[in-house]
């Protein structure tokens, strides 16, 4: 719990980092570090394929397909029948 | 780094360093990324490319950046406080009343409230008017309730103490299954056997 003498001279920024490591299990600056498509790429070996998921109307704008979102692969597939 | 708003893409980058960065990759882990995310971020992209592409003022499209790297850090702390919930109604199907002597309860409905009402807060403010300090405003606001979403996560809905409580449910809950079991069984027996031979030991 930080205090009020504490939360003066601790920055936001401070706050936030020390919120996303605690978060995270992580360093805030291998976190930066990171590129995010290794990040994801390691996400994937443990987790399978990341989700892509739709939190409208929770967040976001309501004119996106939702329901149209396809992978690389289904892309290549449909380009391949088409070329072939 | 500034705690205004950014004025050039040097500004800008380091608000997508220090904030943005760090909240979508921790988002990223959870493997259910929300694409209105995803389209924050490209139509920042987008924006920032207007500066070559177009030559478009540099404050302009940071301006414009900028709001959309911003939609995007508000939308995860709301998706944290989403989950917070689900994890609430989760925890609240247990028997956690002998945790921590019934302090874990009582501790964990006030850290909810906290997180419900500090949100509430946020999330009017977010409209009002921006000043130079705007970024630091509204996240000054956000951050605790993102602090206490991961207190919520870390310490009451991971914690030690609600394995054992899910354990010993199920296990009292197999118990109460087994002990209807023999109670039917031995119902059973009753009515198929015992009570024909009473009744024909009456009769007869």
């Amino acid at each position: 719990m930080v205090t009020l003498k504490e939360k003066s001279e601790i920055t936001l920024l401070q706050r936030f980092e020390k919120t996303i490591e605690r978060w995270s299990n992580q360093n805030i600056e291998e976190i930066r570090q990171e590129p995010l498509d290794k990040k994801r790429g390691e996400i994937e070996k443990k987790k399978g394929q990341i989700n892509l998921i739709s939190e409208f109307p929770f967040i976001g704008r309501g004119n996106v397909q939702r329901e149209n979102i396809i992978s690389h692969e289904d892309i290549e597939k449909e380009l391949d029948d088409i070329l072939r | 780094m500034s705690s205004e708003t950014p004025k050039n893409l040097k500004e800008l980058f380091e608000f997508y360093y220090n904030f943005v960065k760090p909240l979508y990759s921790q988002i990223q882990t959870q493997n259910a990324l929300p694409f209105e995310t995803l389209f924050e971020l490209n139509a920042a992209f987008d924006h920032i490319s207007r500066y070559w592409h177009y030559q478009e003022p540099e404050e302009k499209v940071v301006d414009k950046a900028y709001g959309h790297l911003k939609r995007s850090c508000l939308d995860i702390f709301k998706l944290r406080v989403k989950e917070a919930r689900k994890q609430f109604e989760e925890l609240k199907k247990i028997d956690t009343s002998a945790i921590d002597q019934g302090r874990f309860d009582s501790d964990l409905i006030r850290l909810f409230t906290d997180i419900k009402n500090e949100a509430k807060v946020a999330r009017q403010k977010e409209g009002e008017y921006r000043t130079t300090n705007e970024q630091e405003h509204v996240f000054e606001l956000w951050l605790p309730v993102l602090d206490k979403c991961v207190t919520l996560e870390q310490e009451f809905y991971g914690s030690q103490g609600v394995n054992w409580a899910k354990k010993r449910q199920l296990n009292m809950s197999r118990r109460r299954f087994a002990i209807s079991i023999l109670a039917a069984f031995i119902g059973g027996m009753v009515v198929n056997y015992i009570f024909p031979f009473i009744i024909n030991w009456l009769i007869f």
